[in-house]
């Protein structure tokens, strides 16, 4: 298992798509700044311009790039703050940064919690997970690895490495960006609390990057695994969810209560803040673990059971 | 005492749907040999070697490798290196690289295993050129050299030397003979191109729709290719005696009617009147010969199809 982990990582390291991913991903929390600062601007125009409204909080233009909408069902029929949350691929400037100092933590919670990285991991993990395949390498190694869903196994700590290497680079490009333009006005305050949920974020985006290397492994399609990934992270899957929650719960009365939406990658995703309790970060830990053991075992025995092609 | 083989299949069928890829298939490979799977596209070559190297199941029959049946094989088809298809190779490493990702897999960590490899297949000088800028020839060595990476002492090799140019098919033959003769490889290679294939093989199955027509060593296969005359006569013994009498010895008793002569083709109205004048009756007699292409057409029914 060691020696296909260190395989997996070589071929991490020599791998083009590797180092495209570090500079798309540098170069999208650069411009996710940049229209953070430009969507301030805005605002503050607005604040200036009487007889116009002002929400609590809006969305950026960069939003619209993959398709985020908000959805409206969770809170009205929830109606706590847990579940007021926004699907799809969102960065949220608040109205409370107008003028005033901002905390880097806010920034980045605001751009991780709306799954712009898991729009990167939807591209760029099958792109890896994929290649063996493609390339027909699986073919050449399959037959003298005698158990074969080690070969599964061993691509998702891989994938873990990959989805390290896009968080850093990814917060490392937001900070020097955010601190370029929003000089004067950045709080470079790390609190305990802030690594802990952005560690938090990072067992949560490692989730989805062996969710989404399962489907790349079980389908050996790079376009399925891509699609069905940046569906997920926009949220448009999600109403399937709310639909199935909704037959769940016609079906069985005593389910009334029960939120199918609550066990999805989105929702923890888009719940853990800084905000969150140790209870709430425990829950979305599990939550976490079950999405990687079940990527794992699924995988495992497609590898094992199916024909390699 | 039965023949120990380094491979056999028994009955082994692979079916797709209704669709029977391979058709209770028994091959039988020696220690040593290059085996030579000959068929046209599609006659079951790939389905084959897919299987025998551990990367589908047969659906009926079974197989065993290094004496083992294939449920118990696991670690004997670790002694198996396979090139299914194609190279695969990844085209931004380098050669180097390629190998280096296969020897971590495996485990291999010996000091200059991988430029010893690379010297093997003929790629010692490439470098840091990427494999996307190989030649088909040096993807396919590389295949090769990839295939060779645990020292295997089986070698599957799917149509290698498939669209390779004449001096491609050349080093390819060559870095496979020295495999085969250096290292004491035993090699098993697809090839829909007789004609190649003859060039280095010792023994040779010849597969049709899924089905294996017949199992020849490269003697057999030469044998029936050549030129000769085919005498057939209501006594061979006899006949024999005359033909020897005429200084002729390279002749061979087929079977009870039939005997052929290897040698003075030219001379078959004299053997003729020599069999006339010993009073053996000559049943009939004609020349002969048929190209190695001709023979498989033959035996698959090319021709006709």
């Amino acid at each position: 298992m060691m020696r296909l982990i260190k395989m997996e990582l070589y071929r991490l390291v020599h791998a083009i798509s590797t180092r495209v991913m570090i500079i798309v991903v540098a170069g999208v929390a650069v411009l996710m700044s940049f229209a953070l600062r430009m969507d301030l601007n805005m605002m503050e125009a607005e604040q200036k311009t009487p007889g116009q409204e002002t929400g609590t909080e809006s969305q950026v233009p960069a939003e619209s790039f993959a398709s985020g909408f908000s959805d409206g069902w969770a809170s009205a029929e929830e109606g706590s703050t847990e579940d007021d949350f926004t699907f799809g691929v969102t960065a949220q400037a608040d109205e409370s940064w107008i003028g005033n100092d901002m905390k880097v933590g806010d920034i980045l919670m605001s751009e991780l919690q709306g799954c712009l990285l898991v729009v990167f991991i939807a591209i760029f993990v099958p792109l890896f997970v994929n290649a063996e395949q493609k390339r027909g390498y699986i073919k050449n190694i399959a037959g003298q690895i005698p158990r074969r869903e080690m070969l599964a196994l061993s691509k998702l700590p891989a994938v873990a490495v990959q989805v390290f290497i896009l968080f850093v680079v990814f917060m490392i490009a937001n900070l020097v960006s955010d601190a370029i333009f929003f000089r004067g006005r950045i709080v470079l305050k790390f609190t305990g609390a802030l690594f802990r949920t952005l560690g938090m974020q990072y067992v949560l985006h490692a989730a989805w990057g062996c969710l989404i290397a399962l489907f790349t492994m079980v389908t050996r399609s790079t376009a399925f695994a891509m699609t069905t990934g940046i569906l997920l992270a926009s949220g448009i899957v999600e109403m399937l969810i709310m639909y199935l929650n909704r037959v769940i719960c016609s079906l069985l009365p005593s389910a009334e209560q029960f939120n199918l939406m609550r066990y999805t990658l989105n929702y923890a995703t888009e719940a853990m803040t800084v905000q969150s309790t140790l209870w709430q970060i425990g829950g979305f830990l599990t939550l976490a673990l079950v999405y990687i053991a079940a990527s794992a075992v699924i995988a495992g025995i497609v590898y094992r059971k199916r024909d390699v092609r | 005492m039965e023949k120990e083989w380094l491979l056999e299949t028994s009955q082994m069928t692979k079916q797709y749907g209704k669709h029977k890829a391979v058709d209770r298939v028994n091959l039988h490979v020696t220690q040593g040999a290059i085996y030579g799977l000959i068929g046209r596209n599609g006659a079951g070559k790939t389905t084959i070697l897919r299987m025998i190297s551990g990367l589908a199941s047969p659906t009926q029959g079974d197989y065993t490798i290094f004496g083992k049946a294939s449920g118990q094989a696991a670690m004997e088809r670790t002694r198996v290196g396979a090139l299914i298809e194609e190279p695969g190779i990844y085209p931004d490493m380098t050669a180097r690289q390629n190998l280096k990702v296969k020897c971590l897999a495996l485990g291999v960590r010996r000091e200059g295993y991988i430029e010893e490899l690379l010297q093997t297949v003929g790629l010692a000088d490439t470098g840091k050129k990427k494999a996307s800028n190989f030649s088909l020839g040096m993807r396919q060595r590389l295949g090769i050299a990839l295939a060779l990476v645990g020292d295997p002492d089986l070698l599957i090799l799917d149509e290698p030397i498939n669209g390779l140019d004449p001096q491609g098919f050349v080093e390819v033959r060559e870095t496979l003979m020295k495999l085969n003769k250096e290292k004491h490889i035993t090699i098993v290679i697809s090839s829909h191109i007789l004609e190649e294939l003859s060039k280095f093989a010792t023994h040779y199955g010849i597969i049709h729709n899924g089905t294996l027509l017949e199992e020849l060593t490269r003697e057999d296969l030469l044998e029936k290719c050549c030129e000769r005359i085919e005498l057939k006569t209501n006594d061979t013994g006899r006949a024999c005696t005359v033909i020897e009498t005429m200084g002729i010895r390279n002749y061979q008793v087929k079977d009870e009617y039939t005997i052929h002569i290897f040698e003075r083709l030219e001379d078959s109205g004299d053997i003729t009147m020599a069999l006339a004048k010993a009073d053996v009756k000559v049943l009939g007699i004609a020349v002969s010969s048929e190209s190695l292409e001709e023979y498989f057409l033959n035996l698959t029914g090319g021709g006709r199809s």
